[in-house]
């Protein structure tokens, strides 16, 4: 299972969106504590499904910036 | 995989399968994870074994292990897809690397020529005292980051190896706040004991910042909000932080203290509230700044989705300016969103360029709607002796003034926007302590915190509706404020703000 960030780049309440994504089967929610972003757990195919069926949200693997470590 | 090399698996155009025989061609492929095992298999349409490392997605690209012929089998003409080479950014490394991060980086990839062992003994220039807990980097070749990292000892003291008879250059890094600058040595010999006395801090001490931007003027009344995206802030008894959040799934929201120091350095330079001769005023002193720490105490970094939830929420809670010193890595479209939705929102999203000792700017300060800030120092603003001197690299040459420099750690390009003082940059460490710090890291929120002076001088600006034609009139008022120094461009984009004293 991998993990994906979703960002709601659409007009409007991505409310119902959110839920029917988080009621995808195989996918689990990880973090949704804000409304227009969520982060999920999925396996690459199931994601796709969900990029597919929903074209407003914009979806990335989970990423990482390093720690910073002044001199 | 025998004479195997790394290669990225694409559509034959873009980085998505449009046609249906390129989406059936890249869903042979077995999906994987990067931290998984690799898994082989045989794509018999193009008569090739493939060794998947890890995958996108169904419909998009693929890590692989392939052979060179097994590369030109699938760059052919009547192949579905195209496998590119795979490829590194430079130095991707902390938003403050300087000597220390690139050391611990490349430690692993020094040759195995003979190892020449040598003692080193870190002491307080001025006393004599040994410094212990000293972070101490030491390269035999610099360019390529051929060195090593060890700690000092209660004595003062560690031993080190390289692959080289000579040391190129040997840093040694108290502990941010622990009351000493930085010191260092170069070209000597990887033999016996190695003295490095490192000039002891103490304020008063009029630092670059202080040179450039010592008088400013900010107006409170006006009510600017600054969004650190960072560490974590504080405590300090001289932040002003008004709210802010920890983005990091799993962690408490309000645990925004800082889990390090950089945030509370970074938050100090755009609006520390501390008085001469012992504190330490920032651009904007007293500005409320909101705290938002996407570091995890235990993570291996900031993930796009912590900053992510922090610019969503530094948009709700209406800052009007957010400094991000951080970056480093491979593009990432979440990141490049969330900051274009920033600026929709009416804020300046100002970043710092990255440590990559002259690499191309690094994301996300590269992305079109960021405010890259590069780094500059200035000579006789770090004392005698102090590894800060490693920094002043030239060419370019100022023409406003012989002793300014862009930092040697200093990332460029054209994305830089303008530049900042970040070398041996004196601010706010947790629990009340000061010291200096030089990187990107630091100019970035010198030119935030001269932004947030020119809005709290234009209340007119900042009661725009919150929209990109305000950020954009931020912007603007930051650009007008500047005067290029003849760096040129690429280092230094519009160059300095002039001190908002007016």
């Amino acid at each position: 299972m991998e993990r994906y960030t979703l960002y709601y780049r659409g007009q409007g309440s991505p409310a119902g969106d959110a839920a029917m994504i988080a009621a995808t089967p195989g996918l689990r929610v990880i973090d949704h504590e804000v409304e227009r972003a969520m982060l999920v757990e999925a396996e690459p195919g199931t994601i796709e499904r969900v990029r597919a069926r929903f074209p407003q949200w914009m979806v990335s693997r989970e990423a990482y910036y390093p720690r910073p470590e002044p001199q | 995989m025998a004479d195997s090399e790394r290669y990225i698996i694409l559509p034959r155009q873009g980085v998505r399968a449009r046609r249906p025989v390129e989406l059936e061609t890249l869903q042979q492929f077995p999906s994987t994870s990067s931290m998984g095992p690799s898994k082989t298999f045989r794509l018999d349409a193009l008569g090739v074994d493939v060794s998947v490392v890890d995958t996108v997605a169904e419909s998009s690209a693929k890590l692989v292990d392939i052979s060179p012929e097994a590369a030109a089998r699938l760059n052919a003409p009547d192949s579905p897809v195209r496998a590119l080479k795979e490829v590194f950014y430079p130095l991707p490394q902390p938003a403050e690397g300087t000597v220390d991060a690139a050391a611990t980086a490349v430690a692993a990839a020094a040759p195995t020529t003979a190892a020449s062992t040598f003692k080193v003994e870190v002491s307080n220039a001025q006393t004599g005292a040994p410094i212990g807990g000293c972070k101490v980097s030491a390269f035999s070749d610099f360019q390529n980051r051929i060195g090593t990292v060890g700690f000092t000892d209660a004595a003062g003291t560690v031993t080190l190896s390289l692959p080289a008879a000579v040391v190129e250059r040997i840093t040694a890094n108290p502990e941010p706040g622990n009351g000493f600058w930085s010191g260092y040595l170069r070209n000597v010999p990887a033999s016996g004991v190695l003295k490095i006395k490192v000039p002891p801090f103490a304020m008063p001490y009029t630092d670059c910042v202080r040179h450039y931007f010592g008088a400013t003027n900010f107006v409170a009344a006006t009510g600017v909000v600054v969004g650190v995206i960072d560490t974590g802030c504080g405590p300090h008894a001289d932040l002003n932080i008004i709210g802010g959040r920890n983005t990091v799934t799993g962690e408490p929201a309000g645990a925004i203290s800082d889990g390090q120091y950089h945030g509370t350095h970074v938050a100090g330079l755009v609006g520390a509230r501390g008085t001469a001769p012992n504190g330490v005023r920032g651009l904007a002193p007293g500005v409320g700044i909101n705290a938002y720490r996407v570091f995890g105490a235990n993570a291996r970094g900031a993930s796009n989705y912590a900053i992510l939830k922090a610019m969503i929420h530094a948009a709700n809670d209406e800052c009007d300016i957010i400094n991000l010193s951080l970056g480093g890595g491979p593009h990432n479209e979440i990141v490049e969103e969330a900051i274009v939705d920033a600026r929709n929102q009416g804020m300046l999203v100002v970043i710092a360029a990255g440590n990559g000792y002259r690499a191309a700017v690094s994301f996300p300060a590269a992305y079109s709607g960021a405010t890259a800030v590069s780094a500059m120092g200035r000579e006789g603003t770090v004392p005698p002796g102090s590894a800060e001197e490693l920094q002043i690299v030239r060419p370019p040459y100022s023409t406003a003034d012989a002793l300014e420099f862009i930092a040697g750690f200093s990332n460029v390009g054209p994305q830089i926007a303008v530049t900042g003082p970040g070398v041996g940059a004196i601010s706010t460490l947790p629990n009340n302590r000061i010291g200096p710090l030089s990187g990107t890291s630091m100019a970035a929120p010198v030119i935030a915190g001269a932004a947030t002076c020119l809005l709290s001088q234009n209340p007119g600006v900042h009661g725009m509706i919150r929209d990109r034609t305000r950020s954009a009139a931020i912007e603007r008022l930051l650009q007008a404020s500047c005067a290029q120094r003849g760096f040129g461009l690429v280092f230094e984009g519009l160059g300095l703000p002039q001190s908002p004293t007016v």
